[in-house]
């Protein structure tokens, strides 16, 4: 008899041993599968862990990656501003020639603001006028003070304010008059002689307005380079005459 | 058919919870910084599209006679290419011719001819181009005859 034989073939009788090998065997596939069932649930565990491990690392990349994108996005518009301005350079140029050729300063530095051409002046022929740029900034804030004092209804000219506006007006006309002090560097190119000459033709047109609407003498017009800036001060708080008092 | 009972969840445990909000916030941090970076950028790069000067704002300042306020603006309102509709035109015709005025008294003060005539020709200029609020221009050579 073997082990597989229950029972004798030819007299019946129980095979002891084949029943406990069978009993055995059944044991032992039971504990077979339940131990296969237990690393195959074990290993989908590891492996789900795993991905979720993996799943919220990619996250925090992907985080970091879009902070920095939201720190760096001033950046990034600047550089396509940029970009913008700079394919538009030779019509820019074009049109600010004209206006410094017409003799209008003061459209010349509204229209740096207007198109913010001080975005992409690096590099370009734009640069060059930088320091006509920084005169013509002076200029225009020098001759919107004198034209709210002529149209005589502005309040930067109450008695509270006067003190206040004649100090902006002093700092502009110093800072007109010292334009060369400011760009020292690269003075060939930025106070070229062409360049001097707008300058130029700004600081004598500021001095002939101070003499017709804010009483300045000739005298006094024609040495604003030399006089300090606390004296001009004084001396348009001396000459201008308040709105209250019109 | 599948087996109902693989279609069923697995139990909420403390860990899969833990790792469901972790999940969540972090993609909540990444549309955030992504939504946050898009719109700084739209809105700087909108920013030099912005118009302030309308119609309505021109006309107003000179309705109030705020002739230097109307230059100002004129000035300032200098975007290349921009096309100016309405009344906008005639308003700045008057600025135009503020500013011819003030120069032009300057140099006739002063006695350099040949700029004031300059600055009488545009004034000449912007008082036509000024259309049907040409009578400001009284209005501003008002402003100078009382000039000491």
């Amino acid at each position: 008899m073997g082990l597989e034989d229950l029972k004798c073939p030819y007299c019946g009788t129980p095979n002891p041993f084949a029943e406990k090998h069978q009993e055995d065997m059944r044991r032992f596939e039971k504990e077979f599968a339940a131990t296969k069932e237990e690393v195959v649930t074990a290993n989908k565990k590891r492996a789900g862990r795993n991905t979720s491990l993996i799943l919220i690392l990619v996250l925090i990349l992907l985080d970091v990656g879009a902070v920095i994108f939201a720190g760096i996005s001033s950046d990034i518009a600047y550089s396509i501003k940029e970009k913008r301005i700079q394919a538009q350079a030779d019509q820019h140029m074009e049109n600010i020639l004209a206006l410094l050729e017409e003799g209008d300063y003061c459209g010349f530095s509204a229209y740096y603001s207007a198109n913010s051409i001080y975005y992409a002046t690096s590099g370009t022929d734009l640069e060059d006028y930088s320091a006509v740029h920084g005169a013509a900034g002076r200029y225009r804030w020098l001759l919107q003070d004198l034209e709210k004092y002529i149209s005589g209804n502005s309040y930067s000219f109450r008695k509270e304010s006067m003190s206040r506006t004649c100090a902006y007006m002093a700092e502009n006309i110093t800072k007109l008059w010292n334009v060369e002090d400011q760009y020292s560097y690269r003075q060939e190119i930025y106070l070229a002689p062409d360049k001097l000459s707008y300058i130029q033709d700004m600081r004598e047109r500021v001095s002939l307005l101070l003499q017709t609407y804010a009483g300045l003498t000739e005298e006094e017009a024609g040495s604003l380079g030399d006089l300090s800036q606390g004296r001009i001060q004084k001396i348009l708080e001396e000459r201008l005459v308040s709105t209250d008092e019109e | 058919m599948k087996n109902k009972k693989s279609r069923e969840k697995a139990p909420l445990t403390a860990g899969r919870f833990l790792y469901r909000l972790i999940s969540v916030v972090l993609i909540a941090v990444f549309l955030i910084a992504v939504a946050a970076g898009i719109a700084q950028i739209r809105d700087r790069l909108a920013m030099d599209d912005y118009d302030y000067y309308d119609e309505a704002y021109y006309l107003r300042t000179l309705r109030n006679e705020d002739f230097a306020g109307l230059l100002e603006m004129t000035q300032d309102d200098a975007r290349a290419g921009k096309e100016y509709t309405g009344d906008i035109p005639e308003c700045r015709a008057v600025a135009r011719y503020y500013e011819a005025a003030v120069f032009f008294h300057a140099y006739e003060k002063a006695g350099e001819k040949e700029r004031a005539a300059l600055q009488k020709q545009r004034m000449e200029r912007f008082e036509s181009e000024a259309g049907e609020y040409a009578y400001y221009t009284e209005k501003i050579d008002a402003l100078f005859e009382k000039e000491p």
